[in-house]
C-alpha cells in the first residue's frame, strides 16, 4: 500500500506526524477525489433525508428533516442547549482531567514496581473490561443525583483506558534504552523521565483519545439514567415528549464534542511528538 | 611455541608494569525463563589492565553480551565477583562508556542533547563538560550537525554519535558489543580507525565484542576466546601488533595474515555445536 492511500486507525498516533506533514507540505492537499467523495456523500445523505423522507411522508417525529433540526438547534441554542452544554462540558473537564492523573499515576507506579503489577494485573484488566455505566445506580445510591456523581463517574470511566494505554507505553521502551540508563547509574526517576516516559508517549496520547472518548460515552449513559440536566438528558427528556427534532440537536452537539475532543488531543499528540523512531 | 614463550613473557611484563582496572572471578549467570533457566555463563575469570584492548569472540551465545552487560552494571550476576578499579561495579559507573550493537540514540533528543545525557543522568552538566561534549561532536567529524534528530542521520553518523556520547563524561572503561556489525565494511573500518585513535590518545581500557576474527586481530592486543553451553573462557590468545602498526596497511601485511589464519583455526573447533 502506498503512503497515501494508507487509512489511518482510529485511535492510533502514528510516530513523527507532525514531521512528515511539513516535509510532505507541497503533496498535501485539500481537494483529493477523496475529499470531493466525503462532502458528496454528506451531501448526498442530507438531500436524501430532507427530500426522500417527506416524499415518502416518514413523519417528523421520527425522522424530522435535517433543516429542521439545524433551525431548531440555532432557534434554542443560548437558551435551551447552552446551558446543559455547559453542564456536560463542566462534569468533563473536571473528572477527565482528575481520571486522567490517576489513570497515569497508577500506571508510573505499576510500571516502576513490577511484583506490584503482576499482583494486580487481573484486576486491571477486569476493570478495564467492566463498561463503568454500570457503577451509576450505585453511585446515585450513595452519592445522590447531582453533578458530584457524574463527575466521579466520569473520573471512573477515565482512568482505566489511559492507565492499561500508559502501561503499556512505559514498558514499551526498549531494553537497549534501559541498559543505556543502567550503565550510568540512572535512577528509577531519571530512567522514568528521560526514557520509559517518552518512549511511551505515543501510545499514552492513544490512550488519553480513548479514555476521553468512553468517559463521554459514561457521562451521556449517566445523564440518562439520574438527573435533570446536561446534553444525555436533553435527549431523553425530548424524545420523550415526541420532540425528536429537538432530541436530535442535542445528539449532533453530542457528536461535535466527541469529535473536538478527538481532534484536540490528537493535534497536541502531533504538535509534541515531532520525532519518529 | 615460541608464539606462547612470547604472550607468557608479554603477561608477566604486563602483571608488573600494568595495574588491574576490570577484575572477575568465578562469574556465574544463569537467566531463568518461563521455558527453564540457562546456564549463560560458568566460572568466568579474566583480569583487564590499565590500558589494555581485549576483544571476546566465540560463537553466537557464548555470553558475550552477558559479560559486558555485567561488567557495565547492566545486568545483575548470578554468582562470582567483578570488581571495576577495586570497586563494586554499581560504585564505578562514572568509569564506563558503552557503545552497543546499534546506535541506540534517542530519537526525541537532538544529536547534541543525546551527547548530553551521560553528562545530566551523572550531574555534571557543566560548561566545561558541554565544551567537552562540542570538541568530540567535531572529534567524530559531526560538527555542524548538533540540532539535527537522529532520524535525520545515516547509520554511520548515528553510530559516531554513539562514540562521542560513551567518551562524553570520560571514562577510563569502554564497553563495545559488535558496534560496528550493522555498518557497511568502509564505514566500519573507519570507525575502527577511530576507536584506535581514541584509544591510543586518551589510553582508554577497552573491552570488545566481534565476530569478525580480522577486525579482532587488528585492533586487539588481546583476544579472550569463549565456547557455548555453558559459555566459557578457553583460551587467552596474544596480538603483539605496536600501535605504529595498527594502520590500514597491516590489513594486507603477511604477518596480519598469518595471525588471523592462526586464531581462526584456532577458535574454528569452538564453533562447533
Ligand atoms: N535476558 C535474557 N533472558 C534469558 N536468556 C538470555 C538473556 N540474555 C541472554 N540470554 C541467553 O544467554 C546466553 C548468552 O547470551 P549472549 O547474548 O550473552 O550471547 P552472545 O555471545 O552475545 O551472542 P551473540 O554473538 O549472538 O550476540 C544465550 O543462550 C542467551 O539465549
Ligand atoms: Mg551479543
Amino acid at each position: 500500500m502506498s503512503e497515501k492511500t494508507k487509512t489511518d486507525y482510529f485511535f492510533t498516533l502514528k510516530l513523527g506526524e507532525g514531521k512528515k506533514k511539513k516535509r510532505e507540505k507541497k503533496g498535501h492537499r485539500i481537494f483529493t477525489k477523496e475529499n470531493a467523495g466525503a462532502i458528496l456523500i454528506f451531501i448526498g445523505v442530507v438531500l436524501t433525508i430532507e427530500y426522500g423522507f417527506t416524499f415518502f411522508k416518514v413523519p417528523e417525529w421520527i425522522i424530522p428533516k435535517p433543516s429542521s433540526i439545524f433551525s431548531c438547534l440555532v432557534a434554542n441554542f443560548w437558551q435551551i442547549f447552552f446551558p446543559q452544554l455547559l453542564v456536560t462540558l463542566k462534569e468533563l473537564f473536571i473528572g477527565f482531567p482528575l481520571g486522567a492523573i490517576i489513570g497515569f499515576t497508577v500506571a508510573a507506579l505499576l510500571s516502576e514496581y513490577k511484583s506490584l503489577e503482576k499482583m494486580v494485573v487481573v484486576y486491571i484488566f477486569a476493570l478495564a473490561c467492566t463498561p463503568t455505566i454500570v457503577l451509576v445506580p450505585i453511585l446515585i445510591l450513595w452519592l445522590g443525583i447531582g453533578a458530584t456523581t457524574r463527575i466521579i463517574v466520569v473520573m471512573i470511566a477515565s482512568f482505566p483506558p489511559l492507565m492499561v494505554n500508559a502501561i503499556s507505553g512505559f514498558n514499551s521502551a526498549s531494553e537497549l534504552r534501559l541498559d543505556l540508563m543502567r550503565s550510568l547509574g540512572a535512577t528509577r526517576i531519571q530512567t522514568f523521565l528521560k526514557v520509559k516516559f517518552l518512549s511511551g508517549l505515543p501510545i499514552i496520547f492513544s490512550g488519553l483519545i480513548l479514555s476521553i472518548i468512553i468517559a463521554l460515552i459514561t457521562l451521556i449513559g449517566a445523564e440518562f439514567l439520574g438527573g435533570a440536566s446536561g446534553l444525555g438528558y436533553l435527549v431523553l427528556y425530548y424524545s420523550s415528549l415526541l420532540q425528536t427534532r429537538m432530541s436530535f440537536a442535542a445528539i449532533l452537539l453530542i457528536t461535535a464534542l466527541g469529535v473536538s475532543f478527538y481532534a484536540i488531543i490528537r493535534i497536541i499528540g502531533i504538535k509534541v511528538i515531532t520525532w519518529s523512531e | 611455541m615460541g608464539l606462547q614463550a612470547a604472550s607468557l613473557k608479554k603477561e608477566v611484563e604486563g602483571e608488573k608494569n600494568r595495574e588491574t582496572v576490570v577484575e572477575v572471578k568465578h562469574l556465574e549467570k544463569i537467566f531463568t525463563t518461563l521455558r527453564g533457566s540457562i546456564h549463560a555463563l560458568h566460572d568466568v575469570s579474566f583480569t583487564v589492565s590499565k590500558g589494555e584492548f581485549v576483544t571476546f569472540v566465540g560463537p553466537s551465545g557464548c555470553g558475550k553480551t552477558t559479560i559486558l552487560r555485567i561488567v557495565g552494571g547492566m545486568l545483575d550476576k548470578t554468582d562470582g565477583e567483578v570488581f571495576i578499579k577495586g570497586k563494586y561495579v554499581k560504585e564505578s559507573q562514572k568509569e564506563i562508556g558503552v557503545i552497543f550493537q546499534s546506535p541506540n540514540l534517542l530519537p526525541w533528543r537532538t544529536l547534541l542533547k543525546n551527547v548530553l545525557l551521560p553528562l545530566e543522568v551523572l550531574g555534571i552538566n557543566t560548561p566545561e563538560n558541554q565544551k567537552r561534549a562540542r570538541d568530540l561532536i567535531e572529534l567524530v567529524g559531526l560538527a555542524g550537525f548538533e540540532d539535527k534528530y537522529p532520524n535525520e542521520l545515516s547509520g554511520g553518523m548515528q553510530q559516531r554519535v554513539g562514540i562521542a556520547r560513551a567518551l562524553v563524561h570520560n571514562p577510563s572503561i569502554l564497553l563495545m558489543d559488535e558496534p560496528f556489525g550493522a555498518l557497511d565494511a568502509i564505514t566500519r573500518e573507519q570507525l575502527d580507525m577511530e576507536i584506535l585513535r581514541i584509544w591510543g590518545q586518551a589510553k582508554k581500557t577497552i573491552m570488545f565484542v566481534t565476530h569478525s576474527v580480522e577486525e579482532a586481530v587488528f585492533l586487539s592486543e588481546r583476544i579472550i576466546v569463549m565456547r557455548t553451553k555453558p559459555g566459557e573462557i578457553v583460551k587467552n590468545e596474544i596480538i603483539e601488533f605496536s600501535m605504529e602498526e595498527r594502520t590500514l596497511n597491516l590489513l594486507t601485511d603477511p604477518r596480519y595474515l598469518k595471525k588471523t589464519r592462526e586464531v581462526r583455526n584456532l577458535i574454528g573447533k569452538y564453533y562447533q555445536m
